[in-house]
């Protein structure tokens, strides 16, 4: 695969990427939930034990619908 | 104790494995109330995300009770309630000091040139433990572990664990600032995480782009004007409802199985970067995105009117 550096260099492009600063997030992201500014749990559909985690894998990995996110119950 | 064991590609077993001890000073165990499947694990379980060790616990999302800390844990107490960030940094070298805590010197056994260290991750990123379990070790728990006040529940700090994180990054590498108009590549959790980061940080528009329904509609109720790659083409359609310039800001939120519009996928790009990618029946679209950069800022080429 080639990287469209022509493109990026004609229309001055700038790229970013990588993996997330997490640390530097989780504080502030908190306090947004806190206060009650955000609550982020409308995005969570499939409660599970954890003895049906493999199966949870399987279903998600197929990307049924209303399959977003799954939080495990340990 | 139980926890879930990565022993090859297409094998995921529950097992039962010895309970984490703490290691260093400076680690804490953790006894996860809450953990979660991330769309990364399932990159590692189909084999597009390579590299993994067989033997390693998975999960890099956990919320949990302080159960033990080590003797240099000097922040936390057992019985706090924490948040266990996915990404591993010292807090005291250079780049976590500047805030680049996945390029911490320090947090990867395998060097300072190594990378991030995460949780329930390929050889690379350590390997570590990870969170889809009883118990876990957390190393550095004083940065990594953060504490939760009562009224954020652990289904909320769930979220905060690394999806939230992400989609907040993204949008912040993204550089998305009052006024801006942005397009988000895929609907998945991160990606509905970028279009609410993208709001907050003053983005006008948000268009989000996929092809499931359901994701659409959760980026719609979100206030996002969504695109269906299936039924459209997402490039011009961003662009037509734009006067024909395209948006200000991308963010690319979808990962290596990315999927082009008619199912198509090109086998040999992703051979080139997960040689070891099992075998599915359902068909796959070319990738759309560069391979393993997760978030662009600034334009993509495709998001623009060109010659």
């Amino acid at each position: 695969m080639t990287f469209p550096i022509g493109v990026l260099q004609q229309r001055n492009l700038t790229v970013k990427g990588g993996n997330c600063n997490h640390r530097r997030y989780i504080p502030k992201l908190i306090g947004l939930v806190a206060s009650g500014a955000l609550d982020p749990t409308e995005i969570l559909t499939q409660e599970e034990p954890v003895t049906e985690v493999i199966e949870a894998y399987e279903v998600f990995d197929q990307r049924r619908p209303g399959w977003i996110k799954v939080e495990l119950l340990p | 104790m139980k926890a879930v064991v990565f022993h090859g590609v297409g094998d995921i077993r529950l097992d039962d494995v010895p309970e984490p001890e703490i290691q260093e000073p400076t680690d804490a165990i953790v006894r996860l109330t809450s953990s979660a499947i991330c769309g990364t694990d399932l990159h590692m379980v189909r084999g597009t995300l390579s590299g993994m060790k067989e033997g390693t616990i998975l999960g890099h999302e956990g919320v949990g009770i302080v159960e033990e800390v080590g003797p240099q844990v000097r922040n936390l107490n057992p019985g706090d309630r924490v948040v266990v960030g996915s990404t591993v940094g010292c807090g005291y070298c250079s780049y976590c000091r500047a805030g680049y805590y996945a390029q911490c010197d320090n947090a990867n056994p395998n060097g300072p040139q190594a990378g991030t260290a995460f949780f329930g991750g390929p050889e690379a990123t350590g390997p570590l433990d990870g969170m889809q379990a009883e118990y876990a070790r957390i190393p550095y728990a004083s940065m990594t572990c953060v504490k939760l006040p009562e009224n954020v529940t652990d289904e909320q700090a769930i979220m905060i664990s690394d999806i939230f994180p992400t989609g907040y990054f993204g949008a912040d590498i993204a550089d998305v600032s009052d006024g801006n108009t942005v397009t988000v590549f895929g609907c998945g959790p991160v990606g509905q995480f970028a279009i609410v980061s993208a709001f907050m940080m003053g983005a006008s528009r948000v268009f989000a782009v996929d092809n499931r329904e359901d994701r659409l509609e959760m980026a719609r109720a979100q206030g996002a004007e969504v695109v269906n790659f299936d039924e459209e083409d997402p490039v011009g359609a961003v662009q037509e409802l734009t006067g024909g310039i395209g948006t200000d800001r991308v963010i690319e939120a979808v990962g290596v199985d990315a999927e082009a519009p008619g199912g198509e996928r090109d086998e040999q790009e992703i051979g080139q970067v997960a040689p070891r990618r099992t075998r599915r029946k359902t068909a796959c679209g070319n990738l759309a995105a560069p391979p393993r950069s997760r978030r662009c800022g600034r334009p993509k080429p495709c998001a623009r009117p060109g010659p």
